[in-house]
């Protein structure tokens, strides 16, 4: 699995992290719903920590895709909102559009 | 005119769509000027004027605010090169090359049609990018030339520009006591009254013609990056160039620490620093990350086709 | 001069804040070994812009017989060079990173008690990849002088360098040192003469 880490770079879990990973990320999408900044901020630190910790950075040549996106720690939790809508109207722009 | 950079339907639409209701607008902003009477002789001069311009001087407006300069063959011939060659793989005419002195990394296209365009890259990006990432920067710019989206901007920002002028020029006549070609009975507090209409106007049309492109320019930079990539066969290129040249690392300077003392690196004073903040990055643009994935997918279609 | 000399010789002499950011190094180049498998290159090299107006020629002359006192006293094995940029190297070799931080600020408080402090720039420490990590790399610490922060700088061919790698550096490094925050101040050094 592939994370990608806004103003970072992308790191590679294997199948094990994987799992690990996608039920902190779960949380913290909750934690994003629901607007709750502090717990927002201690699990996307707990995440990201984990993921530079476990996770292998994809070297320059290595370009693929990647299965997970994790916002980068300065940004607050009202930007990402605000990124996610803006990625909800792109999307549904882009079916319109085709 | 058609090139070998791929068609991009999404993109014809959202094009057709935006001159539509840029039109539209600029119909109904003429009409609502004459409704408060601005005299026919000042619209149509100033828009008439506007236009010519425009049209005809796009390109070298762009240049000059760039602080850019068209380059021959001999003086970049490495550069006239590379897009002599993408040239070809599109197969379309030439436009012009330009370079602008700047350390900061960035390329333009600009020009009304394609036999009048300008490619322009700033020497920051020569300095950053290898062979491969500037040419595929290059086939960026000239694929937003192939499909004329540079066109439906310039078009559009000119809408901008004409409500700006109007405001601009309508206060000073305002000022000045100038009559507004209407009747010359009109009292003061009357012709006030038409001054503030008219900037409302103006200013309303600034917005819609903005929101407009907004969409558009987001829009059209993924499909360049598409059929950039698409042309030379390297999304991956691309996707390096544009790690390198937006977001955080186009901060980072090129120009050596004891040659920079002067500015500040001695000094305490702190460096000028435009605010780099994540909403900045978004705003026209669509998300670096997000172009980055859209060349990611495209280079695994490229590498094993479904 | 003797307060010069007994501020180099460690005696009860107040380190200038500024100062006390290299001391963060050691524990930053570990945390560099474990997680971006580089290494010093046990030398680093403090650079700092001579003054060419007459009054200092002697003060000057003064730094060249500090330095070759100090070289004696603490067998501190350096030696001297001037760029084409005109300005002036104290390249200091010390294998282990706490003997060659101590060096180095010796050599910056030096110099600053001398009254070079206007004149420093900057002090750049080498560092390399161990030879099986899968990506060789050659990389330099800058620590500014003046905002007592430092910056990665990693060259690659053709007056280049490598961003992506050295914002990566970044995010290791902000755990042990103060990182200089404004990216715009990351000027390269090119051609810096430490291995």
């Amino acid at each position: 699995m592939i994370v990608r880490v806004l103003g970072d770079g992308q790191y590679e879990l294997d199948n094990v992290e994987a799992e690990e990973f996608t039920s902190l990320d779960d949380a913290l999408g909750r934690h994003i719903d629901d607007g709750d900044e502090e717990a927002y901020r201690r699990d996307l630190d707990s995440l990201l920590e984990y993921v530079r910790r476990n996770g292998t950075v994809l070297g320059d040549d290595d370009f693929r895709p990647s299965d997970q996106v994790l916002p980068d720690p300065s940004s607050s939790l009202a930007e990402i909102k605000a990124l996610l809508e803006d990625e909800q109207a792109l999307v549904e722009e882009e079916h319109a559009g085709s | 005119m058609s090139t070998r950079y791929p068609k991009d339907p999404g993109l014809t639409a959202r094009m057709t769509v935006t001159i539509f209701l840029l039109g539209l607008l600029y119909v109904v902003f003429i009409g609502a000027l004459l409704a408060v009477g601005v005299s026919y002789g000042v619209v149509i001069v100033i828009a008439g004027a506007l236009l010519f311009a425009q049209y005809f001087f796009s390109d070298k407006i762009a240049l000059f605010s760039m602080h850019a300069r068209v380059v021959s063959e001999q003086e970049a011939p490495e550069l006239h090169a590379m897009v002599d060659r993408l040239c070809a793989l599109a197969d379309m005419p030439k436009p012009k090359v330009g370079i602008a002195e700047s350390d900061v990394p960035n390329a333009f296209a600009t020009g009304r049609s394609p036999k009048a365009a300008v490619v322009c890259v700033t020497s920051g990006i020569m300095r950053r990018l290898d062979y491969q990432e500037l040419e595929a920067v290059l086939s960026h710019e000239l694929s937003h030339v192939a499909h004329r989206d540079v066109a439906v901007m310039t078009i559009a920002s000119f809408l901008g520009v004409l409500a700006g002028l109007i405001t601009r020029f309508t206060l000073y006549a305002g000022m000045f006591g100038g009559g507004y070609g209407g009747g010359r009975d009109r009292d003061n507090n009357n012709g006030a009254m038409a001054v503030l209409a008219i900037m409302l106007i103006s200013i309303v049309v600034y917005a819609i013609s903005f929101l407009l492109t907004r969409a558009l320019s987001r829009y059209r930079e993924l499909s360049a990056d598409r059929s950039g990539a698409i042309l030379i066969g390297a999304p991956a290129a691309l996707a390096s160039a544009l790690t390198k040249v937006t977001g955080a690392m186009s901060q980072i300077p090129t120009r050596d620490l004891r040659s920079a003392e002067a500015f500040n690196a001695f000094f305490f004073a702190p460096a000028l620093t435009k605010g780099f903040s994540l909403s900045t990055l978004f705003s026209t643009h669509p998300p670096l990350e997000k172009r980055l994935e859209q060349l990611a997918r495209l280079e695994e279609q490229m590498r094993h086709p479904a | 001069m003797t307060k010069f000399f007994d501020a180099l010789l460690g005696r009860t002499k107040p380190v200038p804040a500024r100062l006390d950011a290299l001391f963060g190094l050691p524990s930053a180049a570990i945390t560099l070994q474990t997680e971006a498998g580089l290494v010093s290159t046990g030398q680093a090299g403090v650079c700092f812009k001579p003054v060419t107006d007459a009054s200092f020629a002697e003060v000057q002359g003064d730094i060249s017989q500090l330095l070759t006192m100090v070289k004696e006293q603490q067998e501190i094995k350096l030696e001297e060079l001037d760029d084409k940029l005109g300005y002036h190297w104290v390249i200091i070799t010390e294998p282990d990173i706490g003997e060659l931080v101590t060096n180095v600020h010796a050599v910056n408080s030096g110099l600053e008690d001398a009254g070079y402090g206007p004149q420093l720039l900057c002090t750049v420490f080498g560092f390399t990849s161990t030879p099986d990590s899968p990506k060789p790399q050659h990389a330099y610490l800058v620590y500014l002088f003046k905002r007592g922060t430092f910056y990665p700088f990693i060259p690659a061919s053709g007056e280049k360098r490598d961003n992506v790698a050295e914002l990566h550096l970044k995010g290791i490094l902000e755990k042990d040192l103060k990182v200089e925050e404004d990216l715009q101040r990351w000027f390269p050094i090119w051609g810096v003469p430490v291995s």
